[in-house]
């Protein structure tokens, strides 16, 4: 088919009449700027060709221009093999129109040239709406719309479907087909009945049979460990049995009692030894506590008379220390005395001295003092005289022959002149001198009287100076004090008067031993107190062992140990013959013996009572365990077991089988998809040599353009540039439009702004692919790049808006 | 003229659990031993026997129910003649045993437990039976030993009645518990020695038999399902056996060509319903032969009471009719391609599943087609 004019009329934006003619067989370039209308053109020419002429009022309200009722027009002229076609359509919400004309003068109309329509080009209209791009046979394969070339080339099923029925020729019966459909269905069902679809678990029977397996064989696990128990059960039973058939034995049961009897009796003899052991070994005890109690007597006696001489022994000795002491004090005593006498005498005689002295002198303080006064008048009027009188002062150079009062000149240097006096100068006369005043006179009187008071009292003291009388007065003092000393001292050495002491003292020599009489005395004081407790020590000790001999005189004591000795060796040889008899019964095993013998006698009755017990509790227990009929009941499982892993390995087999079908179903299939679409592949390859070189597509299942490998790395579809993609996908339509054109299918390719986002270079590529495949297709590109196409020498056809 | 019936191995309670299968199946075979014992009576009274000796393996086992044991009780109740149970190793009378809990329950009349080695006196005391009864389930001294020490009156009939395998008569020992001098009865001056262990009939001496289980319950056994009727004059002479049929299944192990499983199953004869077969099934089968075989078992274990056919000695080789039948191109082509190359690669996870999946997949392709 081969699109030769286009007319469109009153059709969504193309409001005017729009004319497309002249389309050649190779590439047709219908340009125009956006806006333009391409894209309408387009859906135009789907309308004429795929909606029905009387289509629903919805689908006609779609076409008409925005807010206008007009009648959608289009006509189409294409060209077929056996000549030219001419399509008119003319929608309308009250019934549209539809005429096709033929060659050969054949006309339909309306619904006939919608039937008509189908017929040629292989598709079906829908009814009641708008036709869909999947219900469009390969349609859609070469109509590309703008802005979609680079989303892929997402092939629907039904358009799947009839390129399937297309290359059946070329890929024999490789394809699945209805059988091979029918059958992967078939097992697919087969298959979920036994596995679950996402997991490939097993479901269903399958799950069943392994689920009722497990629980058999858990049931067998814990019905094994029944009759485990049952048989440890019937065991113990028969241990049981057999020691109760043991301790039943009157024989042996007989045994064990006499044997009880007998150790009982032997026991009772050897305990009688054992009585007659202990009563001597308790009178052995008693004789030698009775002996000893006799030795203590004696000893305590003995003692006694000990400390009676100690005592009296140690009164004699003080006794003699007394004594020496006594005369050491007597001696002492005496010599004191003879000094005593000897200081007061001396004492005596410088006391009486003393008395003389004092006694001779009379001067007293009071003489004294008057004294001492008269003194101080005189001085004092002898100072007022020479306050009077004349001072000179000589300061002769030479003094040779001067007198003063015809008396050479007086030492002193100045001279004091109290009186008329006259001084001589030798060679030049004499001077006067008159001392001055009426009071020089009166002081002299006073200068007088003073020194005759004094004088008066100097004779009748009888000293001739003051010094002398203070001298006096001094001695007489210092005689009284020593008067008083010595009468002290004497009093102190002699308190009993001189006479009497000198009586003490016996004339002569005498044996004296010059000590500390203090010493003496106290010594002596001592000893005497020793003296006294000596004597009551001594007196005590006399009254005890007088007192204990009074009780019991020395002679029975003695006697008494000697019985009681012998007592006790009496009685220590009964012990060591009831000792020996006793060990050589041995009680310990005698004990021993009769203690086993009676246990055992009892554990016997005990452990029968016991066994009887035990085994009618075990019989119990086994009839209980016994009425479900555990051996049966645990086969029947293990039968019901062997049934349930059959049918576990016959499902599971099936399972198995049924598994690897499907997934060889699914393998093949794949396979068969791949292989499907290597004529695409094929045809694609010497056009993508122009624009990606060394590169090949590949599709995955339901064709859908996978990838790109370039060398050995796979790129996904979807990761590779938006301009690589539109061209994947132009070029793969210029394919699939070849591999239709070899089985008879031809249809105009319809390229909508499809390289929009191509490089130069890659444009170019593309280009002379399509404009290669223009010498087999015919091609319309709608572009708003009209000078890209004039730069490669394409005629334009503008299309004006 | 003294008359008994020798019978053994009655194996009540047995559940077949190796057998596999339905468990219908098993609960009928189950039941017909119980059933064969009712025959047993029935033939005792017929014959005008004057006991039944029951030479062990009375029970599977000694832990069968209270109610199965009283079910046994009951038949044997049914029947004037009396029944002398022996313990064998399957119920070997230990300190707790069937037999225990028999005396427990009540043990009827007419039916004589043969628990200890004391003589049972039989036929107005003309007849004395000198039991071997299992004290445990293997003994190692040869249970018969006492017999020749045990004294009866002068005159009476000596008769054993034993448990456990007969010395050198098996090529191979199968095991050396219970063994039984092949001279027991001469040397206990026995005038018969009743045995059982072997579940086929089968003469020792002229006076020593195993007669075998009264009903077959195994494939490898012969001349089993019958019952042994001994007359005995007197002491010291030799007695006369009649073997008496007791079995219904016929139980039969079959090893075929699998293009010979229908003729052989039919040769088998009529009445189908008592057979139990065992069938190994060998060849080389294609997958129309295979599919084909499957519906003629499919056909016969309705048929038979059991069929256990073990298919797993059958080599799968497709025929190029099978693979004609495919299709050997296109999308099933490919795929039959595939499962035969995991078939041949041995070294495959699925390698054991491909066969299946191949029979599957002409099952589905080209018989569901």
């Amino acid at each position: 088919m081969k699109l030769r004019s286009i007319r469109i009329r009153n059709y969504r934006k193309l409001a005017r009449p729009t004319v497309i003619s002249g389309l050649t067989d190779g590439v047709n370039v219908i340009a125009g700027c956006n806006e333009a209308g391409k894209s309408t053109v387009l859906s135009a020419m789907q309308a004429a060709l795929f909606q029905r002429h009387n289509a629903p009022k919805r689908v006609v309200e779609a076409m008409q221009p925005f807010g206008s009722t007009v009648r959608p027009e289009i006509e189409l002229v294409f060209e077929m093999e056996d000549g030219s076609y001419k399509l008119t359509k003319s929608f309308s919400a009250g019934g549209g129109r539809a005429e096709l004309a033929m060659p050969g003068g054949r006309r339909f109309a309306d619904h006939d040239a919608d039937r008509k329509l189908e017929e040629l080009f292989q598709f079906q209209m829908a009814r009641n709406r708008e036709s869909k791009l999947s219900e469009l046979g390969y349609w859609p394969l070469f109509w590309v719309e703008q802005g979609t070339t680079f989303q892929g080339m997402n092939v629907n099923p039904d358009v799947r479907v009839s390129i399937q029925s297309a290359l059946q020729k070329e890929v024999g019966d490789m394809l699945v087909g209805q059988g091979g459909t029918r059958l992967k269905q078939r097992v697919g069902e087969a298959y979920l009945e036994l596995w679950t679809a996402s997991t490939a678990r097993p479901r269903g029977p399958h799950a069943e049979a392994l689920k009722e397996l497990a629980r058999i064989e858990a049931a067998i696990a814990a019905k094994r460990v029944e009759c485990t128990s049952y048989d440890v059960l019937v065991a113990r039973y028969e241990a049981e049995l057999n020691r109760l058939q043991r301790l039943r034995d009157p024989a042996a049961q007989q045994a064990v009692e006499n044997e009880a009897a007998a150790a009982e009796a032997e026991y009772a003899r050897v305990q009688t030894l054992e009585q007659r052991q202990a009563e001597a070994s308790r009178e052995l005890q008693l004789a030698t506590a009775a002996l000893r109690e006799s030795s203590v007597a004696l000893q305590l006696r003995t003692e006694l008379v000990d400390d009676a001489l100690r005592r009296e022994h140690q009164l004699v000795e003080v006794r003699k220390k007394l004594m020496a002491a006594e005369e050491a004090l007597a001696s002492a005593t005496a010599a004191s005395n003879r000094r005593r006498l000897a200081e007061a005498e001396a004492a005596l005689l410088a006391k009486d001295q003393a008395q003389r002295i004092a006694g001779s002198i009379r001067l007293s303080q009071a003489d004294v003092d008057l004294l001492r006064q008269r003194q101080g008048a005189f001085a004092t009027a002898s100072a007022r005289l020479d306050a009077a009188s004349t001072h000179i002062r000589f300061e002769l150079t030479d003094a040779a022959g001067v007198t003063l009062n015809g008396s050479e000149l007086p030492v002193e240097n100045p001279i004091l002149i109290a009186d008329e006096a006259v001084l001589y100068i030798p060679g030049r006369g004499s001077v006067r001198i008159s001392p001055g005043g009426d009071s020089l006179t009166g002081r002299r009187k006073e200068f007088e009287t003073a020194g005759r008071l004094l004088q008066q009292t100097m004779e009748a003291l009888a000293v001739a100076s003051i010094e002398e009388a203070e001298k006096q007065l001094r001695a007489r003092l210092e005689a009284s004090l020593h008067l008083t000393r010595h009468s002290e001292a004497l009093l102190r050495v002699a308190p009993e008067g001189i006479e009497q002491l000198r009586a003490l003292v016996v004339p002569g020599a005498v044996n004296e031993v010059a000590g500390d009489l203090e010493q003496a005395r106290r010594v002596w004081v001592a000893l005497e107190s020793d003296l006294r407790n000596a004597q009551i020590e001594w007196q005590r000790a006399q009254e005890k062992l007088s007192a204990a001999r009074a009780a019991v005189i020395d002679q029975d004591l003695q006697a008494a140990r000697v019985t009681h000795q012998a007592a006790v060796d009496a009685c220590a040889r009964v012990f060591a013959e009831a000792d020996a008899a006793c060990r050589s019964a041995n009680p310990a095993a005698a004990r021993l013996r009769m203690t086993q013998a009676k246990a055992a006698a009892v554990t016997w009755r005990d452990q029968l009572q016991k066994a009887e017990s035990g085994h009618a509790i075990t019989l119990g227990e086994l009839k209980q365990a016994g009425t479900a009929g555990l051996g049966e009941q645990l086969a029947n499982l293990e039968a019901d077991g062997n049934t349930a892993k059959e049918k576990r390995d016959r499902i599971a087999q099936e399972a198995g089988a049924l598994r690897l079908l499907y997934q060889t179903i699914l393998e093949a299939e794949r396979d068969v998809n791949e292989k499907f679409l290597d004529p695409v592949v094929a045809r694609v390859q010497p056009y993508l040599n122009q624009v990606l070189p060394d590169s090949r597509i590949h599709f995955n299942n339901g064709m859908v353009l996978a990838g790109l490998q370039r060398g050995a790395v796979m790129e996904p579809f979807e990761s590779l540039s938006v301009g690589a993609r539109e061209q994947l996908s132009v070029l793969t339509r210029i394919a699939f439009a070849d591999l239709l054109a070899e089985q008879g299918i031809t249809a105009p390719i319809i390229l909508d702004d499809a390289l929009v986002y191509s490089d130069q270079d890659r444009f170019k590529g593309a280009m002379r692919a399509i404009g290669e495949a223009g010498t087999r297709h015919q091609i319309l590109i709608l572009t708003c790049h009209e000078k890209r196409y004039q730069a490669l020498g394409y005629q334009v056809v503008r299309l004006e808006g | 003229m003294p008359r008994l019936l020798h019978t053994a191995d009655w194996q009540i309670g047995k559940q077949y659990k190796g057998l596999g299968g339905d468990p219908d199946c098993r609960s009928d075979l189950r039941n017909e031993r119980l059933n064969a014992v009712r025959r047993l009576g029935e033939l005792a009274v017929k014959h005008e026997a004057d006991a039944v000796l029951v030479a062990g393996d009375v029970f599977d086992m000694n832990e069968v129910s209270d109610r199965l044991v009283r079910q046994t009780l009951n038949t044997l109740a049914e029947f004037r003649v009396p029944w002398v149970l022996l313990p064998g190793n399957h119920d070997a009378a230990l300190a707790e045993s069937v037999w225990t809990r028999i005396e427990r329950l009540g043990c009827p009349a007419n039916v004589r437990l043969a628990i200890t080695r004391e003589a049972i006196l039989l036929a107005e005391d003309r007849l004395a039976v000198l039991p071997a009864p299992l004290l445990r389930r293997h003994e190692s001294a040869d249970p018969t030993e006492g017999f020749a020490s045990t004294v009866t009156p002068p005159g009476v009939i000596r008769v054993g009645l034993a448990h456990g395998s007969v010395r050198n008569r098996l090529p191979v020992e199968a095991e050396s518990h219970n063994l039984i001098s092949d001279t027991a009865a001469a040397t206990a001056q026995l005038d018969y020695l009743a045995l059982g262990d072997w579940h086929g009939t089968f003469q020792v001496t002229p006076n020593t038999w195993y007669s075998g289980t009264p009903e077959p319950d195994g494939f490898q056994q012969q001349h089993s399902g019958q019952a042994l009727l001994v007359e005995i004059d007197a002491a010291g002479s030799t007695p006369r056996i009649q073997k008496l049929q007791t079995g219904t299944y016929r139980w039969r192990r079959l090893k075929v060509d699998f293009r010979s499983v229908e003729s052989e199953l039919a040769a088998q004869g009529e009445p189908f319903g008592n057979l139990v077969i065992g069938m190994r099934v060998e060849g080389a089968i294609s997958l129309r032969e295979r599919a084909e075989l499957d519906e003629v078992i499919h056909r016969w274990e309705a048929r038979v009471k059991l069929l256990r056919a073990n298919l797993a000695p059958l080599t799968s080789v497709p025929t190029d009719a099978d693979f004609d039948e495919l299709g050997r191109q296109g999308f099933v082509g490919n795929i039959v391609e595939r499962l035969r190359a995991i078939q041949r690669d041995a070294q495959h996870p699925d390698h054991a599943l491909a066969g299946a999946a191949l029979q599957r997949l002409y099952a589905e392709h080209v018989l569901g087609r």
